[in-house]
């Protein structure tokens, strides 16, 4: 054979030398095109992301009050929080009542109102994108303005609720009643879980409806047996993520109560930003920002945990009941 | 993807990381005003050289009406200095403190800072203020005609760290329409607690049920309060409350009775209408009283649209010697320790304090000037509410003891006394519960203060 054709078999020797070698020379090279491109954003989170959580991770141990530098006092801050700061504990009793009513209600209303619009009627679109505007307009100076008025002791609402013979009370100034008005105004921004919910409602096929629907099933079955089921890892999704934003929710309690009357709306961030910037202790306040994390990772886990319970992933196939 | 397509690209994003991280820091740097001052403005701007050009950054909080008379004066001084730029920062008192102590920890405090007497111990501690003595020794910074008892405040030792701009007193507004309704003048100063508990009684009862009267109920009031009972509200170190427990519930005790009668403003529209001057119940006749700083009268009286009377706030009976009073420095300018134009700063801060134009522009809105020539310059020009400030202080002198120190921590201190209050007004403690919660958030914030 060598004697017929030997530019082939030089030719093929000189091939396979020459393709393994730029085997290795092509991956090295992809991998640095790709770190090229990620560079930006991976420059930003080293430096604005991971860079500053270290920094607060030396800081919790430390006395660091910004003005001048830092001392270690070892684990003084934490324990501190447990044993001798009763405004602490304080701050996570509310921000656990705060999101033990506010996450499901959200939801609860972001399903319900996208289960509305899942038809589709004329002129949906516009009332869709109406209902999604408060959580547009979000955490501002101006909602927050806005709401003080409205529930305040000559607000809207005393007005609304004396043509029904009832006198309302300061909600915003009451000790009783202003987390309450947070709770609404955070319900009241559903518009983010419901677009949403309403995403995964559109995918689940009308045929299952059609079916159920020939079989006899009533609205009611047809929303637990298929909707909800089919439903479930959006729910999940949603309920991981405005969890997580409840525990760390701010701007409502600081623009609008400033976290008082009596620390009634002490969310933990709230009490956080002033033991960091009102009192200049730095250190104490990464502490706690540690333990938020600890206390979310924890929620977090305990949520993925349970959904091998309540979510279907269709991609798996099969009931897990 | 051919080779030098794939390099062009690659090529393309490191530009695009590098233009976006580049365009980011000059963006910042356009940006003045109300924005926190980036550091490299200051520092690209100023350049060595005597007659270079020099920019410096100031920072103050109030009212808008102070900032559109500051920056008069800021222009007015650029123009008599056409080679110093002054760079503004200004904002309300909310959230002022977090941006400076943000500004601290980067080592980038405005030149010219305007400083309160809450938080001047701090700031000295942390070694972040200039002091002055050097200055005033060779007139850099003219203090010829400024009276001890306006300056001392700005002292913490023998080193002087903060110039008063604006001095100051409690005061009790009083309108004397709604007193003589209830057939009360005027309080006449030297009126003691008991006699204000008493007309607090009268009027409420002749006024009728719109009315209410607003209660003193700030860590600066039960001040006055212990220093006519002979006591200070620290200890000497500043590392523990320094009274007895008892002149604290005894204190809140007065103002729950009053409470509990349903004679004092509710808690909830006190706590509502905190740092919200225009709304007071004075202004809306829901009130024929409101204790407030005496620079404040100014805006007060423009809020309620008619004259109001000023007056001292009780004092105890037969105080003797032991003052209530003390005239506060209502703020300070100070200058920042690491600036790089030390002189030019102090040198505006000269011209703050001495310059009849500037203090014409100013109006006396900040507090009394310290400076005899400015004030003797200034009264014929003021208006009623103008000249009812100047006279009031007049009277306060008279009754005014020394400046007492406010160490490290009083931000916290006066934080946790309002709660404590808060708590009485909302009935949620008794005074002597409220007297140990606050001892205790207190004596913790205050301990901090030992080594």
């Amino acid at each position: 054979m060598d004697r017929v054709y030997p530019e082939i078999q030089t030719n093929l020797q000189e091939n396979a030398g020459v393709r393994r070698s730029s085997f290795l020379q092509r991956s090295r090279r992809e991998a640095w095109v790709a770190f090229s491109f990620i560079s930006p954003w991976l420059v930003g989170f080293l430096l604005f992301i991971i860079g500053p959580m270290l920094a607060s991770l030396y800081f919790s141990f430390t006395d660091y009050d910004m003005l001048s530098a830092p001392h270690w006092v070892g684990l003084q801050n934490y324990i501190r929080m447990f044993t001798d700061d009763p405004r602490y504990l304080t701050a996570l009793k509310v921000t656990f009542k705060f999101v033990l009513f506010s996450v499901p209600l959200k939801l609860a209303f972001a399903l319900f109102v996208a289960l509305i619009f899942n038809r589709n009627h004329r002129g949906v679109g516009l009332y869709r994108t109406v209902y999604y505007l408060p959580s547009i307009i979000g955490g501002s100076v101006a909602v927050a303005v806005m709401w003080r008025q409205l529930f305040g002791g000559d607000g809207a609402v005393n007005h609304i609720l004396q043509w029904f013979g009832l006198t309302g009370t300061n909600w915003i100034a009451s000790v009783s009643y202003s987390l309450w008005t947070l709770v609404l105004l955070v319900v009241w921004q559903f518009g983010s879980p419901m677009l949403i919910f309403l995403a995964g409602l559109k995918q689940i096929p009308s045929e299952m409806y059609e079916a159920a629907a020939v079989d006899g099933a009533t609205r009611f079955t047809r929303f637990f047996r298929i909707t909800l089921p089919l439903l479930s890892p959006v729910i999940f999704f949603n309920l991981i993520m405005q969890m997580v934003d409840g525990f760390k929710a701010f701007t409502q309690s600081f623009l609008v109560t400033q976290g008082g009357p009596l620390d009634s709306t002490l969310f933990y961030a709230v009490y956080l930003y002033e033991k960091a910037f009102s009192h200049f202790e730095m250190g104490y306040a990464s502490a706690m920002a540690w333990i938020l994390l600890v206390i979310i990772g924890l929620f977090t886990a305990l949520i993925f945990k349970s959904s091998s319970f309540w979510v279907y992933y269709e991609s798996e196939g099969g009931d897990k009941s | 993807m051919g080779k030098t397509m794939k390099m062009f690209s690659v090529a393309a994003a490191l530009a695009v990381s590098m233009g976006s991280l580049l365009g980011c820091g000059s963006t910042n740097n356009a940006q003045s005003g109300a924005d926190t001052a980036s550091s490299d403005s200051g520092k690209a701007a100023s350049s060595g050289g005597s007659n270079e050009k020099i920019e410096l950054h100031f920072s103050w909080w109030g009212s808008q009406d102070r900032h559109d008379r500051t920056l008069k004066v800021i222009e007015l001084f650029e123009k008599q200095n056409p080679n110093i730029t002054i760079k503004p920062e200004f904002g309300g008192w909310d959230g002022y403190w977090d941006k400076r102590a943000t500004q601290a920890a980067g080592g980038n405090l405005p030149d010219i800072i305007q400083m309160d007497k809450k938080y001047l111990a701090e700031y000295t501690k942390k070694n972040l203020l200039l002091d002055f003595n050097p200055y005033v020794k060779n007139k850099t910074l003219d203090l010829s005609d400024v009276d001890k008892a306006y300056i001392s405040g700005g002292y913490v030792g023998d080193k002087l760290y903060a110039i008063n701009i604006g001095a100051n007193a409690l005061a009790e507004i009083v309108d004397p329409e709604m007193y003589k309704k209830a057939d009360l003048d005027v309080p006449k100063p030297g009126y003691t607690w008991e006699d204000f508990v008493q007309q607090a009684k009268t009027l409420k009862e002749k006024l009728g049920s719109g009315v209410t009267i607003q209660g003193m109920l700030d860590k600066d009031y039960f001040e006055y309060y212990l220093r006519g009972h002979g006591q200070t509200f620290y200890n000497k170190e500043g590392t523990a409350l320094g009274f007895d427990k008892k002149y604290l519930v005894d204190f809140m005790t007065m103002w729950d009775q009053l409470y509990k009668a349903k004679i004092l403003t509710p808690i909830a529209d006190v706590v509502s209408l905190r740092d919200h001057l225009e709304n007071l119940p004075i202004v809306h006749q829901k009130a024929p009283n409101q204790p407030l700083w005496s620079n404040q009268i100014v805006a007060l009286e423009k809020a309620a649209g008619r004259p109001l009377a000023m007056t001292l706030i009780p004092i105890v009976k037969n105080e003797g010697n032991n003052k209530s009073y003390y005239i506060k420095p209502g703020q300070f300018l100070s200058v920042s320790a690491n600036s790089k134009h030390k002189d030019a700063a102090v040198k505006f801060v000269d011209f703050f304090t001495n310059s009849l134009e500037a203090n014409e522009i100013l109006n006396a809105e900040r507090g009394i000037p310290i400076s005899k020539k400015v004030r003797d310059h200034l009264y014929p020009k003021l208006d009623a509410a103008g000249k009812k400030m100047f006279d009031f202080i007049e009277t306060a002198m008279k009754y005014s003891g020394d400046v007492p120190p406010s160490p490290p921590g009083e931000g916290p201190v006066a934080d946790a006394f309002q709660r404590a209050m808060d708590a009485l007004g909302y009935g949620k403690l008794t005074p002597e519960q409220a007297a140990d919660q606050f001892f205790k958030e207190a004596n913790q914030t205050l301990a901090k203060n030992k080594g």
